[in-house]
């Protein structure tokens, strides 16, 4: 088939669709509908975790920055990475941290360093999470570990922003040896009238300061972008 | 009465630091104390590791943050002890495998979530378990220094 015929041929069916799109906005759905459980769930936009390309090439030495790791080009010019900064600590944590730097042929710029670091922890792996459409910006879960996780620090970058650290997840899940891990995988994110909501597929617990497990318990956290606020549900 | 090896031929523990021996020696950002399960041992990727008594492979296995994982079984003092090395490059065992005290078992790796460090930081993690499966936290596992007899915190010791 030609293109012509081709496009003769899918008129009729676009004028369709185009007549049910006005009849749906002029009908619209009732007050009662907008807000129903049935509603909102049709509203709601599943999370996935995307992968960003390592940045193996970053050097964070002329910034201060030392035992840099896992850096990641999160946009063009822009690299997230793990390091120590010895310059900003004030309270003796010389933990890894998160930190953006900005690259540019005149000298990179450090653009934030999280406000604390992870204590004693040698490992830090980051999951992304793009929120679009539904909120411009992206969720990264850092999880923390030396030996065994240590806990999950939660930022949010807007797009074109800076990272903000919004909350932590100090609960875990036994692996398949019977110690704790990251919830990370297990976590189930949604968007859903402006917030996130982040669930998890099973009971998580938090460890006591001996390390033994405490209760378990379904965990749930939501987040609202506008007010960086996050909490536990 | 069991013969003890050191797993290392240079035997110290990571950084000098206290943060890396038994007990409640770590810290969250929190401040809050949080439970080192064993040594770790200053351990460049594929230092030799040695079996630290004659014994019998419980397990070999490579899995989660620990890694490639080997576990010697052995008596000591009328109790029966699990040597648990973690981390490793490549095990030379098998497991149900007879070992004899001081025999080259493996080489210390960077697995599970030790990828990445740098070499200053790159260890072998050992732990001493009363049980194979040990729980959670401290559960299960001993101070290494109770089966060593002293802890080379600042200077090496020699295997």
């Amino acid at each position: 088939m030609t293109q012509s015929l081709r496009h003769v041929a899918a008129t009729p069916v676009r004028w369709l669709g185009l007549c049910l799109a006005a009849l749906a906005l002029c009908v619209g759905p009732g007050p009662a509908e907008a807000g129903s459980p049935a509603a909102r769930q049709a509203d709601a936009q599943s999370v996935l975790p995307i992968n960003l390309p390592p940045a193996p090439a970053f050097d964070g030495r002329p910034l201060g920055l030392t035992d840099c790791r896992g850096s990641l080009d999160y946009v063009p010019g822009v690299v997230l990475a793990f390091c120590r900064n010895p310059g900003q600590d004030r309270r003796g944590d010389q933990g890894l941290r998160l930190v953006m730097v900005q690259l540019a042929e005149g000298g990179a710029r450090l653009r934030y360093s999280a406000p604390e670091g992870a204590g004693d922890a040698y490992s830090a792996r980051p999951t992304v999470f793009d929120l679009s459409p539904a909120i411009q910006g992206r969720l990264v879960f850092v999880d923390h570990a030396a030996e065994f996780h240590y806990g999950t620090q939660v930022f949010f970058i807007a797009t074109a922003g800076a990272p903000r650290m919004v909350g932590r997840i100090d609960w875990v899940t036994p692996d398949e040896d019977g110690q704790p891990a990251s919830p990370t995988p297990h976590a189930t994110l949604t968007v859903e009238a402006g917030r996130v909501l982040i669930g998890f597929d099973r009971k998580l617990f938090k460890p006591r300061a001996d390390g033994s497990a405490g209760p378990e318990r379904n965990v749930r956290f939501s987040f609202e972008p506008d007010k960086h606020r996050w909490r536990r549900l | 009465m069991t013969t003890i090896y050191w797993p290392l031929q240079s035997n110290v523990i990571r950084r000098r630091s206290v943060n890396n021996t038994f007990g409640l020696v770590r810290r969250y950002s929190s401040g809050m104390p949080k439970p080192h399960q064993g040594w770790d041992f200053e351990a460049p990727v594929q230092t030799p590791v040695y079996s630290i008594a004659a014994g019998t492979v419980a397990f070999v296995r490579n899995r989660g943050d620990y890694g490639l994982q080997l576990c010697i079984e052995f008596d000591f003092e009328e109790q029966t002890l699990y040597a648990f090395y973690a981390h490793l490059f490549k095990v030379h065992v098998a497991e149900g495998e007879t070992v004899t005290g001081n025999q080259l078992v493996a080489a210390s790796g960077d697995s599970g979530n030790a990828a990445g460090m740098a070499v200053a930081d790159q260890h072998l993690h050992f732990e001493i378990r009363t049980a194979e499966q040990p729980r959670l936290g401290l559960q299960d596992r001993i101070s290494p220094l109770k089966v060593f007899g002293r802890c080379p915190l600042l200077q090496p010791i020699s295997g």
